[in-house]
């Protein structure tokens, strides 16, 4: 079963954050957004700034796991949600 | 405004609603959606960005000025992440306190370097100076995206709402002076740099606006953000300059250069020069921004001062700034160089 966990960290608090989900849990929308992210093999720029968080996303599925890390702009922000801060 | 969503020259909505356009050949739409995530042109707009922001440091002095006294903007995201959100009208007067604490600790920010520093706002010619208040649901945080400064309402349980410290008002301000002054990137030593100048900077202001003495000052970072939830755990403050390991710190850092985390978050290593600057000031005594803070702001914004600069040069530029701008006063030299060295930079 395909499932996304997602790691935050960065922000002015320096916390961190985690949440997992199942992929058929997703909207459509949202699962084909993460999937898009997960294509070309190319690093995503960091957010311009400072105090952006980041966000480090790893897709297991019965093949294996892939990690990517992605700015919080390019965040579904549906997923952005379930992460839980860590403190 | 060209990198306004940080991300795409083509706002990023409108590549994805036109890669969903039926009427687009299939190659064409496969090439918008992946422009809006992976197009390497921005990217070296963005770098153009940054080497033009830095280019300015040579030109200032042919620079006009927009504003003598720069004009401070609010606007309201309304609970979404649109940025920069619709603007409100006459901030100052608003029955919102978030738009109206955003006006009032930002424009006292301003008052902050101009009299205590002669900086006419984050560019030194008068910016004006845009913050976004209300950024999404339950945002337990504030950035500054390379254009203006933005504040979520924090979830009301770990945090509170962002604007209520005004350390963190001028933490964020003081990103947008760190990128057009030494241009510190956001990763490695240089990124512990620019998070601790905005801390160091920060607190300054904290004690400015109270008129307080270094036994007075209270240090912390974020001490009026902290949520309940966070209170009863112990945690007081996001940070503190004088006692960066504690516990009462929900991010506790490193305070000697031995304990440096290389590729660390520069929230995390910005513990040790935050630590030379308490050190620095605590010897010095007074009010931190008088001396301390002065010889700070000639190394931030000296000419010398390089965006990948390490803990051991910009330490280097603050000696060499305490002795330039207390040459009589050879104490204040001492304190700055003991400060560095307590924290194992030489």
């Amino acid at each position: 079963m395909e499932r996304f966990i997602i790691e935050r960290r960065g922000g002015i608090a320096g916390l961190r954050g985690r949440g997992e989900i199942a992929a058929d849990d997703l909207d459509q929308a949202d699962k084909e957004k993460l999937n898009h992210l997960f294509k070309g093999g190319r690093k995503l720029p960091r957010d311009e700034g400072a105090d952006r968080y980041v966000y480090t996303v790893t897709r297991q599925d019965d093949s294996g796991s892939k990690t990517v890390e992605v700015p919080e702009t390019l965040m579904p922000t549906a997923l952005t949600r379930i992460v839980k801060d860590q403190f | 405004m060209l990198l306004r969503c940080g991300c795409c020259i083509i706002p990023k909505d409108v590549l994805e609603r036109l890669s969903r356009d039926p009427t687009l050949p299939a190659k064409t739409r496969a090439s918008l959606e992946s422009t809006a995530a992976q197009e390497p042109i921005w990217r070296r707009l963005r770098a153009a960005q940054d080497r033009a922001t830095q280019a300015r440091l040579f030109t200032l002095e042919s620079a006009p000025t927009l504003a003598k006294v720069p004009t401070v903007t609010v606007n309201d995201c309304q609970n979404t992440t649109s940025l920069p959100g619709t603007p409100v009208p006459n901030p100052g007067s608003s029955r919102d306190r978030t738009v109206k604490r955003a006006f009032d600790t930002t424009t006292s920010v301003v008052d902050f370097y101009k009299t205590g520093f002669g900086r006419n706002s984050i560019d030194d010619l008068g910016m004006t100076l845009m913050s976004s208040v209300h950024y999404g649901i339950d945002y337990n945080n504030a950035f500054w995206n390379g254009v203006h400064m933005t504040y979520g309402d924090g979830d009301g349980q770990l945090f509170l709402d962002f604007t209520r410290s005004n350390d963190v008002v001028a933490h964020e301000l003081t990103h947008g002076v760190t990128q057009y002054t030494s241009g510190f990137v956001y990763t490695n030593e240089a990124g512990g740099l620019n998070e601790s100048m905005s801390d160091v900077f920060g607190s300054m202001f904290r004690q400015w606006q109270k008129n307080q003495t270094f036994s007075r000052a209270d240090w912390l970072i974020g001490a009026d953000i902290v949520g309940p939830a966070a209170r009863a755990r112990g945690y007081k403050c996001l940070r503190d300059l004088s006692d960066p390991g504690g516990k009462h710190c929900l991010s506790p850092q490193p305070f000697h250069y031995e304990d440096y985390i290389p590729g660390g978050d520069p929230h995390d290593n910005s513990g040790i020069p935050n630590s030379a600057f308490y050190l620095a000031a605590k010897a010095i005594g007074g009010r931190s921004w008088e001396k301390a803070g002065k010889v700070w702001y000639a190394a931030l914004t000296s000419k010398r001062a390089t965006k990948n600069m390490k803990f051991k040069a910009f330490a280097r530029l603050t000696r060499q700034a305490a002795k330039t701008l207390f040459p009589t006063d050879p104490a204040i030299y001492s304190a700055i160089d003991e400060a560095w060295t307590g924290v194992g930079v030489p």
